[in-house]
């Protein structure tokens, strides 16, 4: 039954005007950053990361959130036939999931790989960035449904949408920041290893950096993150810690949603 | 009186032209191996080796020859002690091939030492896994030119270096490649001399490294690649130009730097791809001018035990940070030179920037003082920073300013 739901959600979401923005805007903008970093890959390349992590949450958090909380009388209907709770949440979260991932792909293949080099920029990295996209995606779309299913009033839901895309953004990395400028004097390697498996957003910026091998960069510290990070295990770990970021949200979203009064 | 006028004819008569002879080693030469042919030969003859493989090391030549190979015959020393031991002046050793020199943990073997001579000649010869490629010890004028030195080192405890100087004064090193050794060229207490063109990558530890070697110039020399790139200290009047100081890139790498190096002229260098191009540890009066940095992680580390240093018209392009430092006081003077982020106009268009540039951002100080700081590295926050900075300059730390800043990028050199 989930699948007939994905399929639903995914072909219904594919034709949907935003998403073909989406993938438009990702074409537009690495496409450009990518004619525009040509004089300097290692530039473009952490443009290109910026562009990912900006729009990918952002546009997952929105289109999630409102996809969901505009369904609901859909989903009252579909909770009358022999349909489990279960199988409409995560029909709908996999048919979005892939419905979101597959426009992103797209918009930024196209995009990027019309004039990258990639024998110069590595397909690794690039694979990497994809891959991580996707994943932060995922990881995103679960954080939007467990709002969207906990609030009700629209424009609270977007509010909150709002503040947590801000928060995961640019909020979390600037307390981040004034932390260990008011507490330098203790060491805090450890813990700002651990404060990039707590933001998703940074985790998969750190995990794509240690791959370009800005880790030389980060000296001792750095030293530490690749140790943690740098070589497959870590890359798993990471990988594994963006799962987790997926699955706890939606996990958390469906009991919610089981128990909801619709 | 008539005597000595005697005696300088006969030197005349006994010189090096006139009385020559060669001799010829080969498998059916008079002459099968270099040792009988070293044994015999008078001083200032010519020794040609023709090709072949000659499993001889430990050869000492203690008196003027040249040895000439013919098509690079092979002298193998089968690791035992040095392949070629020269203690006499006036040697000339060309176009061989030498290999396998001894490896000891108490003495340091080389494919040629040349020790307490003048006037010796290395010139186009390949040198295979030695521990040490050419070692000078207390020598005088040599040249050593188009040889090419590769090792096989593996660490940097048993490992030797390309080209080891100790003692020794107004060399020649010209169109040389050392790599994968333990440092590439190694000088101590060596000074007067000229090290040009010289390629040195792949190599273990440093490309180049000196101490106590004054006056030297280092001219169009490429390090590549070298695992700590290159560290020169204790030293002062060195002149680098045109040198290429490439792709150092790791947690202790740096292009180059100076530890207790004075009076330096560093002009039209290329730092491209290090972690750190430049770091200026205890080194005072030394002028950077018509260097380009660029795509490093950090263009500039400045220490604060560094002093009067004059950094000037340069281009700073593409780093991640231009400038660090870890003192708040201001002793070196920034002027003149382009940044590639500098924001400021120039309302009389005379090609200066009417606004100072301050190369040292909040971030790069916080990040000197917490270098954990670093997985923030590429976050938005720090652009965001920076945006506040040019809106409340206030922010910016005000130790290093640039009054002069550049509108255009210098032509490259």
């Amino acid at each position: 039954m989930i699948t007939t739901i994905a399929k639903f959600e995914f072909h219904e979401n594919i034709r949907s005007k935003w998403l073909l923005v989406y993938s438009f805007s990702f074409l537009v903008f690495s496409a450009l950053i990518t004619y525009l970093g040509q004089a300097d890959p290692l530039q473009a390349s952490a443009s290109l990361l910026n562009l990912v992590l900006l729009l990918v949450p952002l546009f997952s958090l929105i289109f999630g959130s409102i996809s969901f909380s505009e369904s609901l009388s859909f989903q009252q209907m579909l909770v009358t036939l022999p349909i489990s709770r279960r199988d409409i949440f995560l029909g709908k979260w996999l048919g979005l999931g892939f419905g979101l991932s597959l426009s992103f792909l797209l918009g930024m293949g196209v995009g990027s790989l019309l004039q990258m080099n990639l024998a110069e920029h590595g397909f690794g990295s690039y694979g990497l960035l994809l891959g991580l996209g996707t994943l932060l995606t995922f990881v995103f779309l679960s954080i939007a449904f467990l709002i969207a299913t906990l609030v009700r009033k629209k424009e609270v839901l977007f509010g909150v949408i709002l503040l947590i895309w801000f928060f995961f953004f640019i909020l979390y990395d600037a307390l981040l920041m004034g932390i260990v400028v008011v507490f330098g004097d203790y060491p805090l390697e450890v813990h700002t290893l651990i404060a990039a498996f707590l933001n998703p957003v940074d985790l998969a910026r750190v995990l794509l950096f240690l791959n370009i091998d800005l880790s030389a960069m980060m000296g001792y510290s750095g030293a530490l993150f690749q140790r943690y990070l740098g070589d497959t295990l870590g890359m798993a770990t990471g990988i594994a810690a963006l799962g987790l970021w997926t699955f706890i949200p939606a996990w958390l979203g469906l009991r919610a949603f089981s128990k909801k009064d619709l | 009186m008539n005597l000595r006028l005697l005696f300088c004819c006969a030197l005349l008569l006994y010189g090096p032209s006139s009385f020559a002879a060669t001799l010829n080693v080969c498998g059916n030469c008079p002459y099968s191996t270099l040792h009988a042919a070293i044994a015999s030969a008078h001083q200032h003859d010519v020794i040609r080796v023709h090709p072949g493989t000659y499993a001889e090391g430990m050869m000492v030549i203690d008196k003027p020859l040249t040895i000439t190979g013919i098509d690079f015959p092979t002298i193998d020393g089968h690791h035992e002690k040095h392949v070629f031991y020269i203690r006499a002046d006036d040697v000339t050793i060309e176009r061989l091939q030498i290999q396998n020199s001894g490896q000891s943990d108490i003495s340091e073997y080389a494919g040629i030492r040349v020790e307490e001579s003048k006037r010796c000649r290395i010139l186009n010869n390949r040198f295979h896994d030695n521990t040490y490629g050419i070692y000078l010890a207390k020598v005088d004028t040599c040249s050593v030119v188009a040889n090419t030195v590769t090792g096989n080192t593996l660490s940097e405890v048993s490992g030797g270096n390309g080209l080891h100087l100790w003692y020794s004064t107004h060399l020649t090193v010209q169109d040389n490649l050392f790599e994968r050794q333990r440092d590439g060229m190694y000088l101590e207490f060596s000074g007067d001399s000229l090290i040009e063109d010289n390629i040195s990558r792949h190599n273990i530890r440093y490309g180049l490294h000196f101490m106590y070697s004054q006056r030297n110039r280092f001219y169009r020399n490429t390090f590549i690649e070298n695992q700590t790139g290159v560290a020169v200290m204790y030293s002062h009047d060195i002149e680098m130009a045109e040198n290429r100081f490439e792709k150092s890139w790791g947690a202790t790498s740096y292009g180059l730097l100076l530890k207790d190096i004075n009076d330096t002229r560093v002009v039209r260098n290329t730092f491209d791809g290090n972690t750190v191009a430049v770091v200026l540890d205890g080194a005072n009066r030394n002028r950077f001018e018509h260097n380009i940095f660029s795509h490093n992680g950090w263009a500039m580390n400045v220490f604060g035990n560094s002093d009067g240093n004059v950094i000037s018209q340069n281009n700073f392009i593409s780093n991640a940070f231009h400038v660090t430092t870890n003192t708040k006081s201001v002793q070196n003077i920034f002027a003149g030179n382009y940044w590639d982020d500098y924001r400021g106009y120039d309302l009389d268009h005379d090609g200066v920037g009417d606004v100072p540039f301050r190369p040292m951002k909040l971030f790069s100080l916080w990040i000197a003082e917490h270098p954990e700081l670093v997985s923030l590295m590429g976050s938005p926050v720090i652009e965001f920073l920076e945006t506040a900075e040019r809106v409340f300059p206030v922010m910016t730390p005000k130790m290093l300013e640039d009054h002069t800043p550049q509108m255009k990028r210098f032509a490259d050199l």
